[in-house]
């Protein structure tokens, strides 16, 4: 994961994102490997790694009968960092100072907020937030995505989000891990993934008869499917693209369309997910 | 002492603060002597004679401490371990401190040292609060004496450290298994179990090898009563033993948990 990247971590429920990400902190054991961040391996660097890393994982972590300011003075004890960090991260966070307000009355979008102030506290160099906009409503998850967005870009963190709202993804990250079953399908920038997947990729055709089309093109491709008034082909190349149309034209049938299919990060996501 | 232990200390102190924790160190400490404040003031005719008394203060120790180290010493080492700890788990904290660039040992030491330095508050307060229930008497009704004999400090300060000391198994083995349980009510069954256990056997001979009946037995052994079987061996230095022995054992559980929050 290159540095001051925004590196999108997919993968279905159950995939394995959570346990990656608390294995990279040290909260589960490793049974076997080795984790590696910033160059050092995490077993034996582990204090001075942590230092670098502010993390969000699922819920937030805060104590309810303390205020925000009090929240924050907790992280700032041990960090050892200004205590002009506290008024920074809540501005950081667009959180207006509620003042003997309890951490506990907040709602889930300032827990979202206050947690990633928690996070920003000491300026890491890695943020890494597992599902942070899981209860956000709309709102609360453009502006979350533009907070992130202006650390990475002003700040320079490089920061690991992991989502399962992966249109959400793809307007945030510069990169991209496909975790599934506990295999990583696919890592790297996102441009490279939508490349990967041009060079074989689903493509709709759209002729006079699709019925006797879809029988066409099963003697040169199997899996042909119709939906909404097209036939979607899997996994196409495009000289087999070249020869599907050759033998339509030849029987007869006019060719009205042929494009790849839906390219968003979703059904990329979804064919990898499910050739795997 | 390390730097990274204070800053861990400081932070987990701040934790603390305006918790049920702390509010129950308060109440703990200062529920008996209030008791004996109210129980003056509606006897009040017989208070002029009761401070004229000699060994008002040695009497006043006696029952201030029959229920604390009974009742509330025990139940106070139990639930204020259990609620530090507690801390973590009621706020899903544990995976933030895990996160931190501080050592496991650091950790679990700066929350014990938060849970020693509670108790020691509890010691403080209650002295000061049954001096307190001397004075108050003194001050509102009228005719009342100031008690003509000195305070005896020095055995009062022995008597606090050896109760301190003999709370200290109690409060190691709660921590021990509330860093192991998410569910409060674990270690707070455990440890109200063991009380009860350590109870029951006070008329045994070997009672003393329960690590919770040592407060018990030290307000049993001084007050005089016939109700337990007081060792003859130094039971004070079992409580430091079992001390050390919990904490160790809960240090090495804490460091090796497999899933750390």
């Amino acid at each position: 994961m290159p540095q001051g990247s925004i590196y999108g971590f997919l993968g279905p429920n159950g995939a394995g994102k959570t346990t990656t990400l608390r294995l990279v902190l040290g909260l589960l054991q490793t049974q076997q490997g080795t984790i590696t961040i910033f160059g050092k391996a995490f077993a034996t660097n582990r204090i001075e790694i942590l230092g670098q890393i502010g993390s969000l994982i699922e819920s937030p972590s805060l104590y309810e009968h303390l205020t925000a300011r009090e929240n924050l003075g907790v992280w700032q004890k041990v960090y050892q960092c200004p205590k002009s960090r506290i008024a920074e991260a809540l501005r950081l966070v667009e959180l207006p100072d509620n003042g003997t307000k309890k951490a506990g009355q907040f709602s889930l979008g300032m827990k979202q907020r206050l947690s990633i102030a928690v996070a920003l506290l000491h300026s890491p160099s890695l943020l890494i937030l597992d599902e942070p906009t899981n209860g956000l409503d709309p709102n609360g998850i453009i502006e979350m995505r533009e907070l992130l967005i202006r650390l990475n870009r002003e700040s320079g963190v490089t920061i690991v989000i992991s989502s399962h709202l992966l249109a959400e993804i793809e307007k945030l990250a510069t990169h991209l891990g496909i975790i599934h079953q506990g295999q990583i399908l696919f890592q790297g920038p996102i441009d490279n993934l939508r490349r990967k997947q041009r060079h074989v990729q689903s493509v709709c055709f759209h002729t006079s008869d699709n019925e006797t089309a879809i029988g066409v093109i099963d003697e040169h491709i199997s899996g042909a499917s119709k939906a909404d008034g097209k036939i979607v082909v899997p996994e196409t190349s495009k000289e087999q693209v070249a020869r599907v149309n050759e033998a339509l034209v030849k029987r007869g049938l006019e060719v009205y369309e042929i494009r790849p299919a839906n390219e968003d990060l979703e059904t990329i996501f979804m064919d990898l997910i499910g050739q795997s | 002492m390390s730097h990274a232990f204070l800053r861990a200390f400081q932070s987990e102190w701040l934790k603390k603060r305006g918790s049920l924790a702390s509010w129950l160190v308060v109440a703990g400490s200062l529920f008996t002597p209030a008791i004996v404040v109210v129980a003056r003031l509606v006897n009040y005719d017989k208070l002029a004679k009761v401070y004229s008394t000699s060994g008002f203060w040695n009497e006043l120790w006696k029952s201030s401490w029959e229920s604390m180290a009974i009742f509330f010493l025990p139940m106070g080492a139990i639930l204020a371990s259990s609620l530090v700890a507690q801390l973590e788990f009621k706020n899903n904290a544990w995976k933030q401190v895990h996160a931190l660039p501080l050592s496991l040992p650091t950790i679990f030491f700066a929350k014990l040292a938060v849970i020693l330095i509670m108790m020691a508050q509890f010691f403080v307060l209650f002295n000061l609060a049954v001096y307190g229930s001397a004075l108050i008497p003194f001050l509102v009704v009228s005719g009342v004496p100031f008690p003509q004999d000195p305070i005896p400090y020095s055995r009062f300060l022995i008597q606090d450290l050896l109760f301190y000391i003999d709370c200290l198994p109690i409060v190691a083995a709660q921590y021990l298994i509330s860093l192991q349980f998410r569910n409060f009510l674990v270690p707070v069954g455990v440890g109200f179990m063991a009380w009860v256990g350590a109870l029951a056997s006070l008329s045994w001979r070997f009672g003393f090898i329960i690590p919770y009946s040592y407060p018990i037995l030290e307000y049993l052994k001084t007050s005089g009563s016939h109700k337990a079987v007081i060792p003859t061996e130094n039971f004070h230095i079992w409580a430091a033993g079992y001390f050390i022995l919990f904490t160790v054992a809960g240090l090495a559980l804490f460091a090796t948990k497999k899933e750390k929050g």
